[in-house]
């Protein structure tokens, strides 16, 4: 599948990869480059393929996350885990509230067939054909001003425009009719913001420690195990699947003097095999590996293709 | 210069011969940010394991386009790994093998061979 903007990305000398079945950009020019964009600039993401729903149903929505939707204000966006029936997460995703019976709710590209069937079995679902379009970086207000932070608004041309991102810095999403979007996306790429890829989206986000569903959240991870457990804090009443799977692993982050930790690399200490990397990449910004793992006990050290590499734990975000 | 299936590239004709990827092979994997070198004086065979490059996305093993030992690294790359980008096929080689048999290299893909290889995908 291609977005709309497909034929811009070629034009713009876009690599272009599949990811989820979608034909996207991993980069352009540089991913590192694009990577500081962000950190120090502006870049612009192409995140069409995300998939977008919209729901009514506030109870369910209660039930399906363990987030009280009933608490946040109209205009409010925030980030939950959609819970399925043993205890796993079946996506990680961002709920839109435009008001007690009106919700967007922001999906995986990899759980859209999913996310609908399981959504499907609760309540109504509709699914919004949208481009979707992310500025993110401290200069986003040279090109569009910024709501509040996880809130949205919409703009003079009618678009949803809303506080959030998965870069940690500054910055918007935008929703808008897929036949605009390109003219919006050439804009801001001609007045500055660099085109970002897929593999710059990837290091920013691991480098805030943000979680990727799939790696630190799937259907086998208790939510209380991983880099998102924050979500679950305030929730007193039942929700689907609470308590499924018993916690018996905890997520840490390191960094590697030397050498990089993919996904799956195993972590010791000592001699004991711990846990595995879930994430792991090499840091733009530090210049050194960083990963997250999920373990039994805090790890020494990584096997990284039959060598033992020394690696410190450290707090997030790494940067 | 020879080429092989797995995007390697030899200079045969030199006596400590010089092994890299391909320009193309540094576009799909993208900018390359650590080399894993091995030990001078490691003999290999055709089709081993040598080195590891690691791009923004992923680790690639570097295979031996010939039987062989190595006798050089490119110690240029440990501070500089975006050399393999920039200059896959010169500046970016990455290490020199003494060929145990230099005629064996006469078997890889010339050029043009290599060329159809990679319109082909």
């Amino acid at each position: 599948m291609r977005t709309t903007l497909y034929p811009y990305h070629l034009e713009l000398g876009a690599k272009m990869g599949t990811f989820a079945g979608w034909e996207m950009p991993l980069w352009y020019q540089s991913a590192t480059v694009e990577h500081l964009a962000v950190r120090h600039k502006a870049g612009l993401f192409d995140v069409s393929h995300m998939a977008l729903f919209e729901v009514s149903d506030e109870k369910q929505l209660e039930w399906l996350t363990p987030t009280l939707f009933s608490n946040k204000l109209d205009g409010s966006v925030t980030y939950t885990l959609l819970m399925d029936e043993n205890g796993g997460v079946k996506d990680d995703i961002l709920v839109y509230k435009w008001s007690a019976n009106r919700f967007w709710i922001v999906a995986n590209a990899a759980n859209r067939e999913k996310v609908r069937a399981h959504l499907s079995k609760w309540m109504e679902v509709e699914e919004k054909e949208m481009a979707i379009l992310a500025l993110q970086g401290p200069e986003t207000e040279k090109f569009h001003p910024i709501p509040h932070k996880m809130s949205f608004v919409t703009n003079s041309n009618g678009y949803v425009v809303s506080g959030t991102g998965y870069t940690g810095e500054k910055g918007i999403e935008i929703f808008l009719p897929p036949d605009q979007a390109t003219a919006l996306f050439r804009k801001w790429v001609e007045q500055g913001a660099t085109p970002c890829g897929l593999a710059a989206r990837d290091t920013l986000r691991l480098e805030k420690g943000f979680a990727l569903w799939g790696h630190e959240l799937s259907e086998s991870i208790a939510p209380e195990e991983s880099v998102a457990a924050w979500v679950l804090k305030n929730r007193d009443s039942p929700y689907l699947g609470q308590g499924g799977i018993k916690p018996r692993l905890h997520p840490v982050s390191f960094v590697l003097q030397e050498g990089i930790a993919r996904e799956g690399a195993p972590l010791f200490l000592g001699e004991k095999e711990v846990g595995k990397v879930t994430s792991g990449t090499f840091s733009p910004c530090l210049k050194q590996g960083i990963g997250l793992g999920l373990v039994t006990d805090n790890p020494d050290h990584v096997m990284i293709r039959g060598k033992k590499m020394p690696l410190k734990l450290v707090t997030l975000p790494f940067v | 210069m020879k080429f092989t299936e797995t995007h390697e590239w030899v200079d045969e004709t030199k006596e400590f011969a010089p092994v890299g990827i391909t320009t193309y092979a540094q576009q799909e994997l993208g900018e390359v940010v650590y080399v894993e070198l091995p030990q001078v004086g490691k003999k290999v065979e055709k089709g081993q394991e040598m080195a590891v490059l690691e791009s923004t996305k992923a680790a690639s093993d570097i295979y031996s386009p010939c039987a062989g030992t190595i006798v050089e690294v490119n110690q240029r790359l440990k501070e500089e790994p975006g050399l393999i980008n920039q200059d896959p096929q010169g500046e970016g080689w990455i290490l020199k093998i003494k060929l145990t048999e230099p005629k064996d290299a006469a078997k890889l893909l010339d050029e043009a061979a290599y060329q159809a290889l990679v319109k082909g995908k």
